[in-house]
């Protein structure tokens, strides 16, 4: 479960900035990658929602700034 | 700055995309009323407005302003406005704040910065966010959008911390 809900994180993140799956590691963020920014952002938080089916709340938009704030949010709003 | 003060500059403020979050959508700006906002900021010290240009063409893209500047406690507010839409998502905003900064706490010498966002305003936190302002403050339903009322959340950064993101953009 865990493993199958991190390979998709890193699907979704690596087509929408554009890197190969392995470069994402725990601590990615806007300041690793250099394609992340604010539209990329934007663009991953649809990319998410249509994965999990879920909606963020503003707020945890805003939190989502390397892979493990987004998995840490996602699991908690996966029912 | 005057020469600036262009249909351009005028058209920007009213477009309800480029203020969407911004309190100026309330004003009803027209060339003369501008000129005014503009000229006010001669022989006050305590505001500064900029253009935001292209290096390349000069081409005028948007405005920065340092206002609400208090020499006794050190204290500032910024805000900045992007007009030109093809230039959102680029590195306009991180090159705009990391200018006005190095113009308010370098040249002007001052202590604290306190920059404002709608909680709505998600792209605009995720900037300043990434580009180092610690969130210290909500202000519960301090404006209203779209006739609901909507938080201000309030991002700082004081002296200190500007050292580090001078070394993290190595300027």
């Amino acid at each position: 479960m865990e493993n199958k809900l991190a390979e998709r994180i890193k699907k979704v993140m690596s087509a929408v900035f554009e890197i190969p799956v392995e470069q994402i590691k725990d601590d990615s963020s806007p300041d690793i990658i250099d394609s992340w920014d604010s539209l990329k952002h934007m663009n991953m938080v649809v990319a998410l929602e249509e994965e999990f089916e879920v909606e963020f709340t503003d707020d945890e938009i805003v939190e989502m700034m390397n892979y493990l704030l987004i998995k840490t949010i996602l699991k908690a709003g996966i029912k | 700055m005057e020469k600036d003060v262009t249909e351009k500059y005028l058209n920007w403020l009213k477009d309800d995309e480029v203020t969407k979050y911004l309190e100026i959508r309330h004003e009803n700006y027209d060339i003369e009323k501008l000129k005014l906002y503009v000229e006010s900021f001669k022989n006050d010290e305590s505001k500064f407005l900029f253009g935001i240009f292209v290096k390349r063409n000069d081409e005028h893209i948007g405005n920065t302003t340092i206002y609400n500047i208090n020499y006794q406690t050190g204290t500032f507010d910024i805000g900045y406005l992007i007009g030109d839409k093809n230039h959102w998502g680029k590195s306009a905003s991180t090159e705009t704040l990391l200018l006005s900064l190095k113009y308010a706490f370098d040249h002007l010498n001052l202590r604290k910065i306190f920059c404002g966002a709608y909680s709505n305003h998600v792209k605009s936190r995720f900037t300043v966010k990434k580009f180092g302002f610690m969130e210290e403050a909500r202000l519960k339903g301090r404006f209203l959008f779209k006739g609901e009322p909507i938080d201000q959340v309030i991002y700082t950064m004081d002296k200190e911390q500007w050292k580090e993101i001078k070394k993290k953009f190595s300027i």
